[in-house]
């Protein structure tokens, strides 16, 4: 007989943000973009008390928040997921199996492993605390299926919570008979039709001919009712950890370091060989030494980009092994990749005409360069190392892109960059000041950090439009590069509101 | 007993050999600033393998610029494939300013006599200038392309990113925020500097002139009082300082360092 613990998380998107913000204020909205206009994806149960809803434009959730405080977010359902997947591999403490289910769910098998926690209604309350801990709000029930399990932990109502924790074997029907529909992982076509008809609850559904359902509600539903009732099998396919690229060597006796340091080249070899197997670069490598009358020693390596060059990483790795304490000798190396990416694989063919600006546009790292950014990297990170791309656009702010240097090695962008004179300094954002205009709209005098000051000479206007596809709140600016009598030069430009902004210099 | 006197002797004297040939330096690349006032400098330009700072109430950007495309050019030729960065948010520049269209050029030098009390000063009147086609470089988004930035906040992972740049042989020029440094900081910038081959820039506020600092030049940079008929951005750059540099390999130390054991 099998059992199922079922998870559901009511509010995980928000529980996210919470995570990575603890700061933030109680009302959390999260947004997504959708035919030009934001709408609230996922939203806080404080923000829902004060009547916003899911699906409301995310002005009108901003209107009836009036002065409080907001968190306003974009929605990301891929990393949602991501975290979701991670959250699973938590939850292999409880139980070995764990697969997840939709879009905010985990469903464990706890066939079983339920007596080691003490029963099944302990366990449930077990991982809901643990899952509570981290900051995440769940709600979970056992049943003997699957579909049984998720449904009575999305659906039951909040009276019936305790109880329902725990669905006694046969007794499927009798817990999914009071449920809504919805419960039943259904399409939306499928809830419309019965709506339509005014069937709400599992128990009136039931209570349907069986054999006119598939042909009015579509065939999904029988099965998916025969699934939670336990007559139909449904497929449980648990989540797999990655398997982490990993190669080890033990030695009969301590040896010495010549020896270790051949043998970690072996291994670099048999791991640069799976990981161009696997088309991925290593982004992390560990270096474990069990040596003999002395500690174990872990050497790691963050790398700035994804790599898979032997004469690279062996590089970075026999200096490692150098300082290394190694006692009177090692007795085991294991060196892995415990984080990887994909490196997208290059073709470098006959068809591209060689010695193009093209082709050049990212020039070599040699070794002492890659060892520079992979030691920057490990000190300050990913997003401390960048390189700028420019962009197809006429907006000043937007025209260059700083971007991680690994990401920027395959690019071949060439946007076009205006010729006109730009600042050599940008403000972000671009900072107020007070400007008296002559009559033509030039500035003749300005009022900046408290210090008026006269404008001697001044060209322009150039106007710079927002690009009508997004943004359509903006205005047009019009741009002046002015001097002023103390010698600066700036850049100060006025929106259609009149108001004045400085929103560069040349330093 | 003589034989371990000598036996010493000739290890001091191999230790002495081997320092000498880890401080011997290559001979130095040279990047020339273009403006008149290389003449002024010691080597004809600002030496790579050297810090030099900038004071300037706003980080004189422009300068800092061009004085990154000139080490480029000059670090080009012997190692293609050299990198410039911009170390701290305070250095890196709109990256337009970058396109190699525009260069800082000097309008006059002048050169007071040195007085007894006071040191020369040396002041330079710099304008940046648009290039006409021909002057540009050939690829003018080289530098654009080569460029990296560092965005560090903590004052020591600064000081320790700065070093280990300057560390690098394939480093072009590393342009920093040098604020806050004091004279130990400078020191171990310059000494990291003296192993890379990179040029050292450190762009530093005005208020902190007065400190002591181990750079090779020091340079005080100001915004140039608008005049008749000039419609550019001008500075006036000051060489405050220019350190005369103690050659490690003098003749003097490469004399017959093994000494002639007695049979």
């Amino acid at each position: 007989m099998r059992r199922f613990l079922a998870l559901s998380f009511p509010a995980f998107a928000v529980d996210r943000f919470r995570r990575r913000s603890p700061g933030a204020p109680p009302l959390v909205l999260l947004f997504t973009v959708e035919r030009g206009s934001r709408w609230i994806a996922a939203l806080s149960p404080e923000a829902r008390r004060l009547g916003i809803a899911r699906g409301m434009s995310l002005a009108q959730g901003r209107a009836i928040a009036g002065e409080r405080d907001l968190a306003i977010e974009p929605h990301d359902p891929e990393a949602d997921r991501r975290s979701l997947a991670e959250l699973g591999a938590f939850a292999t403490r409880f139980s070995p199996a764990v697969a997840v289910e939709g879009d905010a769910g985990l469903v464990l098998d706890v066939s079983g492993s339920e007596r080691l926690f003490g029963g099944e209604e302990r366990l449930v309350h077990l991982v809901v605390e643990a899952f509570a801990r981290k900051g995440f709000g769940a709600r979970g029930a056992v049943a003997g299926t699957l579909g049984c399990a998720f449904a009575v932990a999305c659906f039951a109502p909040r009276a019936q919570r305790r109880v329902a924790l725990r669905v006694p074997p046969g007794g499927e029907a009798a817990a999914l008979d009071p449920l809504p529909v919805a419960a039943l992982r259904i399409g939306t076509d499928a809830l419309q039709a019965l709506c339509e008809v005014g069937v709400e609850t599992v128990g009136e559904l039931r209570a349907l001919p069986r054999g006119a359902l598939p042909a009015r509600f579509g065939g999904e539903l029988l099965s998916r009712l025969d699934q939670a009732l336990g007559t139909a099998f449904e497929p449980f396919v648990p989540l797999r950890p990655k398997r982490v690229p990993r190669r080890a060597r033990a030695f009969e006796v301590p040896v010495e370091l010549d020896v270790v340091r051949h043998a970690a080249r072996e291994l670099l070899v048999e791991l640069t060989t799976e990981l161009r197997e696997r088309c991925e670069g290593a982004c992390r490598l560990a270096l474990d030494l069990e040596c003999a009358e002395a500690p174990p020693v872990r050497e790691e390596l963050v790398l700035s980009r994804p790599s898979r060059d032997l004469a690279h990483l062996a590089s970075l790795l026999e200096p490692r092994l150098e300082r290394a304490p190694l006692g009177f000798g090692v007795l085991r190396i294991v060196l892995a990749a415990p984080e990887t990416a994909p490196t997208p694989e290059r073709q470098t063919g006959w068809h591209e005409p060689a010695g193009q600006a093209e082709v050049a546009e990212v020039a070599k790292i040699d070794r002492p360069l890659g060892e520079l950014f992979d030691s920057l990297v490990g000190r300050l990170g990913r997003a401390g190392v960048l390189a700028l791309v420019p962009v197809e656009t006429h907006v000043p702010e937007r025209a260059f892109e700083e971007r991680p240097l690994a990401s920027v090695e395959t690019l071949r962008a060439r946007a076009a960059i205006t010729g006109l004179a730009r600042p050599s300094r940008l403000f972000a954002p671009p900072a107020a000041i007070e400007v008296d205009a002559g009559p033509a709209g030039a500035p003749m005098r300005l009022v900046r950090n408290g210090g008026a000051r006269r404008v001697l000479r001044c060209f322009g206007p150039e106007r710079i439009e927002p690009p009508w596809w997004d943004a359509p709140t903006e205005g047009s600016r019009d741009y002046f590069c002015i001097e002023d009598d103390g010698g600066r030069w700036l850049w100060v430009f006025r929106d259609p509101q009149a108001r004045w902004f400085v929103h560069g210099e040349w330093t | 007993m003589r034989r371990p006197e000598t036996r010493e002797i000739e290890r001091v004297a191999r230790k002495i050999r081997g320092l000498l040939a880890a401080t011997a330096r290559a001979p130095r690349d040279v990047v020339p600033t273009g403006w008149a006032i290389d003449e002024r400098l010691a080597a004809g330009g600002l030496a790579t393998g050297a810090v030099h700072e900038w004071f300037a109430s706003e980080g004189p950007l422009s300068i800092l610029i061009h004085l990154g495309w000139r080490a480029l050019e000059t670090a080009e030729r012997t190692r293609p494939g050299a990198r410039v960065l911009w170390i701290g948010r305070r250095v890196w520049p709109y990256p337009r300013a970058l396109v190699g269209d525009f260069a800082v050029r000097s309008c006059s030098a002048r050169s007071e006599p040195a007085s007894s009390e006071e040191r020369a000063a040396d002041e330079a009147i710099l304008e940046l200038a648009r290039l006409d086609a021909g002057e540009r470089p050939a690829d003018e988004r080289l530098l654009l392309a080569r460029s990296v930035l560092v965005d560090v906040r903590e004052p020591g992972a600064r000081l320790w990113s700065i070093d280990a740049a300057l560390r690098c042989p394939s480093v072009a020029a590393v342009v920093a925020d040098g604020s806050g440094l004091d004279m130990r900081a400078t020191r171990r910038l310059q000494l990291a500097a003296e192993a890379g081959r990179g040029l050292g820039l450190l762009a530093r506020p005005a208020r902190e002139r007065d400190r002591l600092s181990a750079a090779a030049t020091r340079w005080w940079v100001e915004v140039a009082q608008p005049v008749e008929g000039a419609a550019r951005p001008r500075w006036i750059a000051r060489l405050a300082r220019q350190k005369r540099t103690l050659d490690p390999t003098a003749p003097a130390l490469h004399g017959p360092a093994c000494v002639a054991s007695s049979p």
